[in-house]
């Protein structure tokens, strides 16, 4: 490089409006939690959608923190049902099977949540797979459950502090 | 139809595309006092408008609301391409294009890439070395601000100018001593972020969400790192949702403009310059370049060699996880840091013994620790119940990750070429892209699944199984390079070392598709740097009169 182009260089970086100081003006305030309107059914009939509330809880349980019912799982998939006609009809599907089976819920689920290669397993894996996806993306999966509280502003990030990992 | 609107005015320099590389080539021609005319496919996009702030449970009450995350992506519908094999083509018209939600990975080629063919013989060497391009990454550097360890090595070349690198996370930590249990070396990654204020950008605050944008313009991108302070100096004109057509050619055999159409409403236009330069990422720039066919430039401008649109590379590239027995049941950590991976393997494989594939490959870390997005691997764990719910728990803050990315050849057929029969909403060829890994990148991924699981069998990792040798469709590390590579012989290369076409001395092309080779590595860091040496050659060749 020429001394030309090195000058070139030196006055273009001196140059180089400075914006403003955009970390000062930014402001991380949490979002107002928008109003706690009672989730309704729109693919599944309610009846239906309170059916598929226990089932997804026997996914993901309450215990110490909330459960997938707690979270509404029931009605993500319902919203998504409406959303996606596929993921509606493979749903319906799942549902109508799951519901004509005989015995508890409970049993249900230790009888088909062992089994391969079965339409039994075909729907358990739907509903275990669904009930997961939707219930880890809740504050209540997320958040209360995991514990994970990020995606916000941080002044310094210290990584892995602990000392037997340095 | 329509009457063509055209532009008396002779712009002294057109560019098409305002990525890194046309970003960094209008910010440093216009330092220099020279007038130019930009043509951008979309607009600004709103900064105030990113999504990069609303969590996960929120991001569907706002979709069912009506509300949007800025269109970042060009839909396919929109301006279609068929590919045979499928090639995942991701492109972002808009002020910045690609920058606004790019990896930020900043590393610098060196001698074991520009020398590639030199050494191995296969097709074309690059034109310059790593003295040519030095001085710029040095420059680039300190413009943009990249942040970095002071632990260069062969295969990856350092810098004095590196802001401070952000502290790896604990997941990162284990794989770093576990890589170098093994013999293998992990450095702090070089990544386009500030981690402190630089040259009036304000610090990275840690929210993990760069893919959305940056609500900040905390890491860079060409909008604000670039054509704002060209828009400054006064010498810059942008004209938004200019979708190029075709350059236009004088009877002397040089480019004197360009056609483009407006997004909106369709209507063309022709504007006129003096030269022109073309930055509108890898494959449509190539696209543009093959359509611009005329008695001249049968096959499209610049193209007597006939290798504009061959020799597409990519890169492969696969993914591995497993867990950290020692961080499972811990405390949940807020680990988002930069967005992305604090360290890096860089390649190795050109140590030791001779391998039986050319090139190499390195390593990245996306991922690692509590993360959200975690139904991939959850789903994996068996079970339901209240022990599924505990055993998710107790590998949340546990995930180890690596996706080694491996280096694609060029090859005469791997290809972007234009179909007349298939035609765009403008009544152009649109882009068919010709594109398969072969022999060498199959061997080479052998390499690389070693490599992978010895360090994380090294990290005594729990793993999630993986199939040997699966690697990601092709186009997914969204690397295209090669289409109108550089090289010394005029007859196998479509450009000069500064990026001007043998054919064409006022055309010059900047972005990805004039690397001669991929490399392993993420190409920004060079597509600025050279497009930075390409414009100081062609202000000096302005000065001279001579372009």
């Amino acid at each position: 490089m020429g001394m030309s182009d090195r000058r070139d260089a030196l006055k273009g970086l001196a140059g180089l409006t400075v914006l403003p100081a955009l970390a000062q003006q930014h402001q991380h305030a949490e979002p107002t939690p928008a109003a706690a309107a009672k989730p309704t059914a729109k693919f599944f009939s309610t009846a239906e959608v309170q059916t598929l509330g226990d089932w997804v809880e026997l996914i993901l349980p309450r215990t110490d923190t909330p459960g997938a019912r707690d979270a509404n799982v029931h009605y993500a998939i319902d919203a998504l049902c409406h959303r996606q006609p596929a993921a509606g009809k493979d749903w319906r599907a799942t549902f109508g099977w799951l519901t004509k089976q005989k015995g508890a819920p409970g049993e249900v689920l230790a009888r088909i949540g062992t089994e391969t290669g079965t339409p039994g397993a075909a729907h358990f894996k739907r509903l275990r797979d669904s009930t997961i996806e939707q219930y880890y993306a809740t504050r209540e999966g997320l958040q209360t459950e995991l514990g994970w509280n990020a995606n916000t502003y941080v002044a310094e990030f210290k990584g892995c502090t602990h000392k037997e990992h340095q | 139809m329509a009457q063509v609107r055209k532009s008396p005015e002779v712009h002294d320099v057109l560019i098409v595309g305002s990525g890194a590389a046309g970003g960094m080539a209008a910010w440093n021609l216009t330092r220099k006092g020279i007038k130019v005319l930009m043509l951008d496919a979309g607009e600004k996009f709103n900064r105030g408008g990113f999504w990069s702030h609303v969590k996960p449970w929120e991001t569907q009450k706002k979709l069912d609301s009506g509300q949007k995350p800025p269109q970042f992506f060009v839909d396919n519908n929109e301006q279609p391409y068929h590919s045979d094999p499928y090639f995942y083509l991701v492109r972002v018209w808009g002020r910045g294009g690609r920058t606004n939600v790019w990896g930020r990975v900043a590393l610098r080629y060196g001698d074991l890439d520009f020398a590639a063919a030199a050494h191995d013989g296969w097709e074309i060497d690059w034109p310059i070395r790593y003295k040519d391009i030095s001085p710029y990454y040095d420059q680039v550097e300190q413009l943009i601000g990249v942040c970095g360890g002071n632990d260069d090595q062969d295969s990856l070349p350092g810098s004095k100018f590196h802001l401070p690198p952000p502290a790896p996370r604990c997941g990162e930590r284990l794989l770093q001593r576990a890589a170098k249990s093994v013999g293998i070396s992990v450095v702090s990654q070089r990544k386009a972020v500030v981690t402190k204020e630089h040259n009036g950008h304000g610090p990275c605050h840690y929210c993990g969400a760069c893919g959305k944008g940056c609500d900040v313009g905390a890491f860079f991108n060409s909008s604000d790192y670039l054509l704002e302070p060209a828009f400054k100096t006064g010498n810059l004109r942008l004209i938004d949702n200019a979708v190029v057509g075709r350059l236009l050619v004088g009877p002397d055999g040089l480019a004197n403009g360009v056609q483009y159409f407006d997004r909106k409403t369709g209507q063309e236009h022709q504007v006129l310059a003096k030269r022109v330069i073309v930055g509108a990422a890898c494959v449509d720039s190539t696209r543009i370049l093959l359509n611009s066919k005329s008695d001249k430039y049968p096959n499209g401008i610049g193209n007597s060699s006939d290798v504009i649109g061959r020799y597409l590379c990519e890169q492969t590239r696969f993914h591995m996880y497993g867990f950290a027995p020692e961080l499972m049941g811990t405390r949940t950590l807020n680990d988002d840091g930069l967005g992305g991976e604090h360290i890096y393997l860089p390649r190795f494989n050109h140590r030791g013994p001779k391998r039986d594939y050319l090139r190499g490959f390195g390593s990245q870390f996306w991922n690692i620790g509590a993360q959200p997005g975690l139904a991939s691997w959850a789903k994996q764990l068996p079970g339901y119940g209240a022990g599924l719910k505990q055993n998710i728990k107790r590998h949340f803050p546990a995930l180890l990750a690596m996706h080694p990315y491996g280096e694609v050849l060029p090859y005469k057929d791997n290809r972007v070429v234009v179909d007349p029969k298939k035609t765009d909403r403008y009544g152009l060829p649109i882009a068919k892209i010709e594109y398969q890994i072969r022999d060498n990148e199959k061997k080479m991924l052998g390499d690389m699944y070693d490599m992978a699981e010895q360090v994380m069998r090294a990290a005594k990792a729990e793993m999630l199984p993986f199939e040997r040798g699966s690697v990601d469709v092709a186009g997914s590390a969204i690397h295209e390079h090669g289409t109108v590579r550089m090289g010394r012989d005029a007859k196998r290369s479509a450009l000069n070392g500064y990026c001007q076409m043998h054919d064409v001395k006022n055309v010059f092309v900047v972005d990805g598709a004039a690397f001669t080779t991929a490399s392993e590595k993420n190409p920004t860091l060079t597509i600025l740097a050279l497009s930075w040496r390409a414009t100081d050659y062609l202000a000096e060749q302005i000065r001279k009169g001579e372009v």
